[in-house]
Order: structure tokens, then C-alpha cells, then sequence
């Protein structure tokens, strides 16, 4: 063969070199960085940005951790010791804990938050009759035992302006048929005592398990009818991982068993090893190289990617077996190499039409398998003949045996079947559009979510969250007022976080409500009563002054109960609200530039974004493909019948999905191109295999199809064992997909390809 | 008498606690010697009288009530039933405020938390007490002094009865600026049944 002449043995030595180098180096590096875990380069351009914000809300940093008794008491007693334990253990932050110098600050920061309807209450409070009820209750209060926990508060604010700063802080609860009693939300039945608690740790894949050994810990030594919990974002890490470890132990046994099956079976020799190191060589360059042009590489790039690296080895396959076959190097090669570049052409083609989604793994997954798939036809070219130079020929029944012929018309009738059972079926199949069910969750999971949800009933309107943004902090305060005048809807956050121009303007009216008038009257109000019950008179002074103080600053911190904003990676800024959803409120949102997010809505927008997607690529690599097998074999017809195993694949594929009620998800969408490519990839065998004089047939054995199908097979169809939602259904994907298609492309198209 | 019996006291008398110039071997001797002394009790029940000494106040004020305790399930009932009638109530993790005799609930966070410290300084629980408080002893007693945040007390100090091993006589709350709050307690009654109205 003269793939690798003698004149380039140096050439080939170095080239050699300087691939284990590459590999060793790119190894080498790829240790030293950390996959990125980022949700945003899983997500539509289009929708990026909303899906950002929901990761930053106030609610999505936060663990909910529940507990469910018998009873009322002694579910919340068990709420109680499980909070302290879960501070005690430093796995969460210690939550708000309400204290003088707070509600001090609290008090001070009235005068910036004052409003209308402030003062009208406040106006019930001014009579002298009023001022005596309140003094008495003050006096009760401070003789009591608590008196001197109170008292600085009392002298501080005897009017219980505070009360009115508390009103602004329950607007922030939208829930309002959620009862919330000595700090948990409660359901109606109060055996269930919600606490949603901020974590101590960044809430990767150590603190969901460490969170999850917590719980089994403490559940432990709970009595039979008492139930502890916690559920959001990390939950549902923590099930993931526990099942996608199960999942990659159980599937990676079996992917080397098959290999080691495939390789006794077809292979026998110390040389074919070759083959499957391959991609031992291809993956850790191609991550490199994906790494390098996207400045960091996704998890689940190198996933997928290294799947898809296992691609590598039909290149080796094809050449091993024409190279055994015992026919002349000179004969074979022109075809071998041409089946291989039309081979390599197709994939990379499929990949390409990747790149025109708007996901960024998806962009990365093209990229690393474009530079997978290269390297592995240059080092099945001209790197491993080399090394496969007095390979024995091999045996009749590897190399000669054909497949059992079946007739033209049957071929042809069985693939029209075929094809019309997948297109009924791809119309009848049952689309999951709960994005939910992408996570691997258990049944205990789901049974304890279904208790969140009905601790959470009783809302009338779905919650949504709502967006506006501004340049700065300030800005977005200012944008957030706007929408609420605009839309006319209450927006609690703004009550509490006032821009600086209506701070002081609320500022400006409280000066002009507590007017020299009113504080003189209210102050002898004060002394008179003070005086009925013995206090001494002067004591309310401090009051006095914070109510005609001209210097007050708002220096109020209430992040520590509600945090509304979010910097956004522009180094813009949003304010975060909750409010009702309506389609009205939507539209309002979008004319005013907020961005309004109902977890309803914005699933719907997602799966129909790569649906969308999904069908520009599939169409796009339908197209290059047809081009490409059009002018590389000359024909149109040869085009055509190099999409039967593909055609044939979809439809069986899809006819099985609706047979066996299969629920398929958006994973599926991702999988046709590849599916489409390795399709093609059978039938230009058959084809080139076709092309060739009878007398040198032998290099193109069907064994060569069944090893790299069933190499595939071995990497992607096992994952039918997973239990995992996604890997799954990439797993029975690939099963019907790559095994119809390898059967097709085996028996159908040489019956279709024979002449009459 | 005016003695009272701390029962919950030192019954879970720990570590955090510090002898005043005690050597660790005297320290440990002490606490297990109160463990020993408080360990049987489980109820208490006693009346008792204030004294509130207030510079906002023209004259002392003197309030008197009765207070009823329960180990295990913790319940404390303590009510003012001169010059008026009020209190509290915490029974099996829940707070209520009593006004008249009449219980209801506690709505904010802040009358809960305040209800929970005085549940706790008055079940004397020193494992819980010695997390926020410095304890140091002194020959009839001990003082609590607050550590960090807790800024509204300058000091507890507790007397314990030279006649009653498992009584107390009084507790000063001192408060910084000088105000203080004194409280004498009569009439206790230790292990006694307490009627379960008390706490429903």
C-alpha cells in the first residue's frame, strides 16, 4: 500500500512523534482544567439571558429543607432540631434573627421609604386619645419581664412606627395562603414546616453530597412517621450524580465487555489493539483543541464528545480489514482512500450543520468531533499502515462470507414499510415537554416534591418572576418605579428599595408631615401621658429628634432577608420582583424591555427554540450531505440510495418510539445528525464496495461494517442500561437508530444495489 | 421563704461553664456536684415578685406573678398577675403572649425570639446559656455575662439558696446604664403535678 511509501518512513516516524506528543501534552493540560458546569452554554442564544436571571434569582440560590410529622408540634420541633444541626454543621447560612439594632435600623429607615399611605395610618395614632392607649400598652411592655429587651425600642418608637416598615416587608411574600408562623412556612395542615435557608457552600457536586449525607444521617434517627428533606437546585445534583455514577460504572462495563466481545469475535490479533487506542490518542487533542477555541470546554462536550471520538475507529476498521484482505496495496488504495475522505466528508458535514444552532455544546461538540474525526483519517491513513505491514490475510470466513441474500422487491418493500410506519409514528409519538424530566430523580424524590408543591398550594395565579434592568444598580431602581407606574401592578421590592430620587422625595414628605406643628402637639401629647403613668417626660426625647432629624441617612442593609439584585455579565444590573404572571403583564414587560419569566413559559420557549434548532440542523446536514455524496460519486441516484440506511433508521426508530409508547425528549433531536451521518457512512461502504471489480471485493468484507457498527453500537447503545432520562434515551436512540441502520445498510441496500 | 428551687438549671450543666478562680479540677467537681443536686427535678412551680428599676420610671415599679415549669416537654408559664394581668406562654415549641389570661398567638418573629431567650434564661439551661454568656461563679451563685451581640444586658446574676440546695433566691438583670430588674422568688413547689391548663 502506498499510503505510507518507504521515501516517508522518516516522515511517518516523526508524524508518529509528534502525535504521542500532542496526546501527552493535550492529557497533561486537560488535568489541570475544570470542565465548565455552566447551564448558560446548554441554552438558545435566544434565551441566555433569561435563563441567567432565573439562575440568579433570590429563590434559586436557596436549599428548602422540609420536614413532615404527625402533628403540628412535633413537626415543628423536628423543623427546629434540624435546623440547628444543619447550622451546627455549617452546610447552611444562619438565616435573618431579628434583634434591636435591626429594627432600629429598620426604624431609621422609614423617613426614605415614606409614603401616602404611611401617613394615613399614621394619622390614627396622633390623637391625644391614641397617644394614651399606645403609652399604656408601652408601659405594660416595659414593666413586664421583657421590658428591658424592649425598652429601646419603646423609647425609640412608642408610636410603633416600625409596624408600618413590617407591612412593606410582607408584600415581599407573595404566597399568601401560606401561613408563616416562628420562622417556617407552614401548609394548612402545619405538619408540614418549610425553611428555605441560604447555602454555606458553592452548590456544585461535594455540597450535594455532602447535603445528601446530612440527611440520610439525620433521617436516620428519626421515628418512622416523621419525614426530613431537602429539595431545589442541589436535590436535584444530588440525584443526578448518584445516578449517573451507578449509570457510568454500569454502562462502561458492559461498552468494554462488548469490545472485548467484538474483538474475539472479528478481530483475534495483537495488531487490531491499535484500533481500539485510538481513541485514546483522538480525545484528549480534540478536547485541547476545543478548549483552545472556545477558552474553556463543557462537561458534557467531553461526554458526548469522547462518545462521538469513539466514531474514530471505523476509519482504522475499514483500512485493517481491506489491509487483510490479501488483495494488492496498489489496487485497493485509490478506492480506500476515497471511501474514507467521502466517509470523513459526511460526519464532518453532519457536525458542521451543528454549528449553525445558537447552543454553545452543541458548537463545541462539532468542533471536538471535527478534530476527533480528522486526526483519526490521518492516522488511519497514514500512520497505522505503517504498522500493519505483514498483517495475515484473513480467514475466508471473516473476509469472504456475504451476508444471506434477500430479493430486490422485498428490500424495496420492506423499506417503504418501514419508512411509512416512522412517518405515522413520528406524528403519533409523544413529545416530554417537562423539562424536569431531563433530570434523573428517584420515586422517593418525586413523592417529596409532591409534598412541596402542596405546602405551596393555594396560589391563585402561577408566579413569575420579573426583570428589570439598568445600567446600574441605581438605574434599575429608577426603571423598576417606572414599570410600576406604567403597569399600575405593586411591586413590593420597590417599597423597600427606593431609588435615590424618590428616597428623597419620601424623604422630603416625611420632613413636611412631621411639620414643627405636629411633633410640638405629639410631644406634649407624649409627656402628659409619660407623666399619667409615672414615666418621666423627657424620655421620649430620642423620638422626638429622629422625627425632625435633618441628617438622617438610609443606612438600612435588608439584603440580608431579600436580596433583589442581579449583575448581569455585561456589568448591568437587574432588580428582581415577584408577581403574578398574566400574558397582559407579559406583554407590558416586553414593550417596557423587563424580562417577565413564568417557569410555564419559559419551558415552552425553550423546547420550542431547539426544536427549531434541532430541525435547521437536521435540514442543513440533509443538504450538505446529499451535495456531497451527489459530487463525490457522480450521481444523484448513488446520492439517494446512500440515504436508505438512513431513512430506513429514522423510520424504524420512530415506529418503535410510537409502538412501544416511548415518551422521546429534546436529546433525541441532538442525536439525528450524528445518526444521519453514520447512516451515510454504511451506505458509501456498500456503495464504494459496489463500485469495485468483483476480483477485489474481499477488501471491503462486511465484517469491516459489523466491527465499526458494532463498536458504536458498543459505546452509545449501551446506554440503554442507564437510568438516567437523557442518557437513555440517547442509549435507545442509538440501539434503533445505529442498529437498523447497520442492518439495512448489511442486508437491504446490497439487494437494492444489485443489478437485475 | 424566699427561696425557689432551679430545677432545669444545671441539669445539663456542660462544659462552657467556668468556675471563677477555680482551678479545671475544682470546675469539674462543682458542676457535677450541681448536676447531681438538680437532676431529679422536673417540674417547678412558684410565685414571684419585680422589682423594675428604670431611669425612665419616676419610682420603682413592683409587679407580682406566678411562674409554672416543665422539664420534659419544656413548658413555661410565667404570668404577671399584678398591676396587670399578662405574660407568656411557651409550650412545645410554640410561643403565646397571655393578656387577661387570654392566650394569643405571637405573630412576629421578634416577641417569638425574645420569648425563646427568656425561655432560656429561665430554664437556666447553662448548655445553651454558655453559648452566648461568659459563667463565672461566686460563692452563693453565679453571673452570666453576654458575649458578641447581645448588647440589651450587661449582666445575669443568680443567687442560689444557703437552705435549699435546689433553690434559688433571687436573679438581678442589670442592664447597661444602670437599670436593673430584680426578681425574688416564693413559695416553690418542686416535682409537684402541674395542671395541664396551665399550658393548654
Amino acid at each position: 500500500m502506498k499510503l505510507a511509501g518507504n521515501n516517508r518512513r522518516i516522515l511517518n516516524i516523526l508524524f508518529t512523534g509528534l502525535l504521542i506528543f500532542a496526546m501527552v501534552a493535550s492529557s497533561w493540560k486537560l488535568l489541570h482544567i475544570k470542565p465548565q458546569e455552566n447551564i448558560n452554554g446548554l441554552v438558545p442564544f435566544a434565551l441566555r439571558e433569561q435563563i441567567y436571571l432565573f439562575q440568579k434569582s433570590p429563590l434559586n440560590r436557596k436549599v428548602f429543607v422540609i420536614v413532615q410529622g404527625p402533628d403540628e408540634n412535633s413537626s415543628l420541633d423536628y423543623a427546629r432540631g434540624l435546623q440547628q444541626s444543619l447550622l451546627d454543621q455549617h452546610l447552611i447560612k444562619p438565616g435573618f434573627q431579628p434583634s434591636l439594632d435591626r429594627m432600629q435600623a429598620w426604624l431609621g429607615a422609614l423617613p426614605f421609604r415614606w409614603t401616602a399611605k404611611d401617613e394615613q395610618q399614621t394619622l390614627t395614632k396622633l390623637s391625644a386619645e391614641a397617644v394614651d392607649r399606645l403609652m399604656a400598652e408601652n408601659y405594660k411592655k416595659l414593666i413586664s419581664l421583657e421590658g428591658w429587651v424592649l425598652k429601646p425600642l419603646l423609647l425609640a418608637d412608642p408610636l410603633h412606627l416600625i409596624d408600618l416598615m413590617g407591612q412593606k416587608f410582607a408584600l415581599l411574600n407573595p404566597q399568601t395562603s401560606v401561613r408563616y408562623q416562628n420562622g417556617f412556612l407552614t401548609d394548612a395542615t402545619g405538619r408540614v414546616h418549610l425553611g428555605i435557608y441560604e447555602l454555606n457552600a458553592i452548590p456544585d457536586f461535594a455540597a450535594a453530597r455532602q447535603m445528601t449525607q446530612f440527611f440520610q444521617q439525620f433521617s436516620k434517627d428519626l421515628p418512622a412517621d416523621v419525614k426530613a428533606f431537602f429539595l431545589g437546585g442541589l436535590r436535584y445534583t444530588a440525584e443526578n450524580v448518584q445516578i449517573i455514577q451507578r449509570d457510568l460504572w454500569i454502562v462502561g462495563t458492559l461498552a468494554m465487555l462488548s469490545l472485548i466481545l467484538i474483538f474475539i469475535s472479528f478481530l483475534r490479533m495483537k495488531q487490531a489493539l491499535l484500533i481500539y487506542l485510538l481513541p485514546l490518542a483522538v480525545t484528549p487533542i480534540a478536547a485541547w483543541v476545543t478548549y483552545w477555541i472556545f477558552d474553556g470546554i463543557s462537561g458534557i462536550t467531553l461526554g458526548f464528545g469522547s462518545v462521538v471520538a469513539g466514531l474514530s475507529v471505523d476509519y482504522a476498521v475499514y483500512v485493517f480489514f481491506a489491509l487483510r484482505s490479501g488483495q494488492e496495496r496498489q489496487l485497493i488504495t485509490p478506492p480506500l482512500k476515497r471511501h474514507l475522505f467521502c466517509t470523513f466528508t459526511t460526519s464532518a458535514l453532519c457536525f458542521v450543520s451543528l454549528f449553525i444552532s445558537s447552543v454553545e455544546v452543541f458548537r463545541q461538540i462539532a468542533v471536538f468531533a471535527l478534530t476527533g474525526l480528522l486526526i483519526s483519517l490521518l492516522i488511519a491513513l497514514y500512520i497505522l499502515p505503517v504498522y500493519w505491514k505483514n498483517l495475515p490475510i484473513a480467514e475466508n470466513s471473516i473476509s469472504k462470507s456475504l451476508p444471506p441474500k434477500i430479493s430486490k422487491p422485498f428490500a424495496w418493500s420492506l423499506c417503504f414499510g418501514v419508512i411509512c410506519l416512522g412517518v405515522i409514528g413520528l406524528f403519533q409519538i409523544h413529545f416530554e415537554s417537562d423539562l424536569n424530566s431531563l433530570n434523573a430523580t428517584s420515586g422517593i424524590f418525586k413523592q417529596q416534591y409532591n409534598i412541596l408543591q402542596n405546602t405551596l398550594q393555594g396560589r391563585d395565579q402561577e408566579q413569575a418572576l420579573l426583570f428589570v434592568k439598568g445600567r446600574t444598580r441605581e438605574e434599575a431602581l429608577e426603571q423598576s418605579e417606572r414599570f410600576e407606574q406604567q403597569a399600575g401592578i405593586p411591586l413590593a421590592v420597590n417599597a423597600l428599595f427606593p431609588s435615590k430620587n424618590t428616597a428623597e422625595k419620601q424623604v422630603a414628605q416625611w420632613r413636611n408631615f412631621w411639620n414643627q406643628d405636629r411633633v410640638l402637639k405629639l410631644q406634649n401629647d407624649l409627656e402628659i401621658s409619660a407623666k399619667k403613668l409615672g414615666m418621666v417626660p423627657a424620655a421620649f426625647k430620642p423620638f422626638i429628634d429622629f422625627l425632625t432629624d435633618l441628617t438622617q441617612k438610609d443606612t438600612a442593609d435588608f439584603s440580608s432577608i431579600y436580596d433583589p439584585f442581579i449583575s448581569l455579565p455585561n456589568g448591568d444590573w437587574a432588580v428582581t420582583h415577584m408577581v403574578p404572571y398574566s400574558p397582559r403583564l407579559l406583554q407590558q414587560a416586553t414593550r417596557f424591555g423587563a424580562i417577565l419569566i413564568a417557569g410555564s413559559q419559559l419551558q415552552q420557549d425553550l423546547l420550542k427554540q431547539i426544536q427549531q434548532e434541532s430541525l435547521w440542523v437536521v435540514e442543513l446536514a440533509f443538504l450538505l450531505n446529499f451535495a456531497a455524496v451527489t459530487i463525490i460519486f457522480r450521481s444523484i441516484r448513488k446520492a439517494l440510495l446512500a440515504f436508505i440506511p438512513v431513512l430506513f433508521a429514522a423510520g424504524f426508530t420512530f415506529a418503535c418510539f410510537w409502538i412501544f409508547q416511548l415518551k422521546i425528549n429534546l436529546f433525541v433531536l441532538i442525536f439525528l445528525p450524528l445518526l444521519m451521518g453514520l447512516g451515510i457512512d454504511y451506505a458509501i461502504f456498500q456503495l464504494t464496495r459496489h463500485e469495485l471489480a468483483p476480483s477485489i471485493r474481499t477488501a471491503y468484507a462486511p465484517a469491516a461494517l459489523w466491527v465499526a457498527a458494532l463498536s458504536t453500537l458498543a459505546g452509545f447503545g449501551v446506554l440503554i442500561f442507564a437510568r438516567h432520562s437523557v442518557l437513555f434515551m440517547m442509549g435507545i436512540s442509538s440501539f434503533l437508530g445505529i442498529g437498523s441502520a447497520m442492518l439495512s445498510a448489511q442486508y437491504l441496500l446490497p439487494a437494492i444495489l444489485e443489478k437485475k | 421563704m424566699k427561696k425557689i428551687i432551679f430545677t432545669v438549671c444545671f441539669l445539663l450543666f456542660s462544659v462552657g461553664v467556668m468556675a471563677q478562680d477555680l482551678q479545671p479540677a475544682e470546675e469539674n467537681s462543682l458542676a457535677q456536684e450541681i448536676q447531681q443536686r438538680f437532676a431529679s427535678v422536673q417540674t417547678l412551680s412558684a410565685s414571684f415578685t419585680q422589682e423594675k428599676h428604670m431611669s425612665l420610671l419616676e419610682q420603682p415599679v413592683t409587679s407580682a406573678g406566678y411562674f409554672a415549669f416543665s422539664k420534659d416537654p419544656a413548658k413555661i408559664r410565667w404570668e404577671y398577675t399584678e398591676p396587670f394581668q399578662n405574660g407568656f406562654l411557651m409550650s412545645e415549641g410554640k410561643t403565646f403572649r397571655l393578656e387577661e389570661g387570654i392566650k394569643k398567638p405571637v405573630k412576629n418573629a421578634m416577641s417569638s425570639h425574645i420569648a425563646a431567650q427568656m425561655m432560656m434564661w429561665l430554664s437556666f439551661d447553662l448548655t445553651e446559656l454558655s453559648k452566648n454568656y461568659e459563667v463565672e461563679y461566686f460563692e452563693r451563685g453565679v453571673m452570666l455575662y453576654p458575649k458578641g451581640k447581645i448588647t440589651v444586658l450587661q449582666k445575669i446574676t443568680a443567687w442560689f439558696s444557703t437552705e435549699n440546695p435546689q433553690a434559688l433566691e433571687k436573679i438581678r438583670l442589670d442592664e447597661p446604664g444602670g437599670d436593673y430588674t430584680l426578681l425574688r422568688f416564693l413559695n416553690p413547689q418542686i416535682n409537684q403535678p402541674l395542671k395541664k391548663e396551665l399550658f393548654q
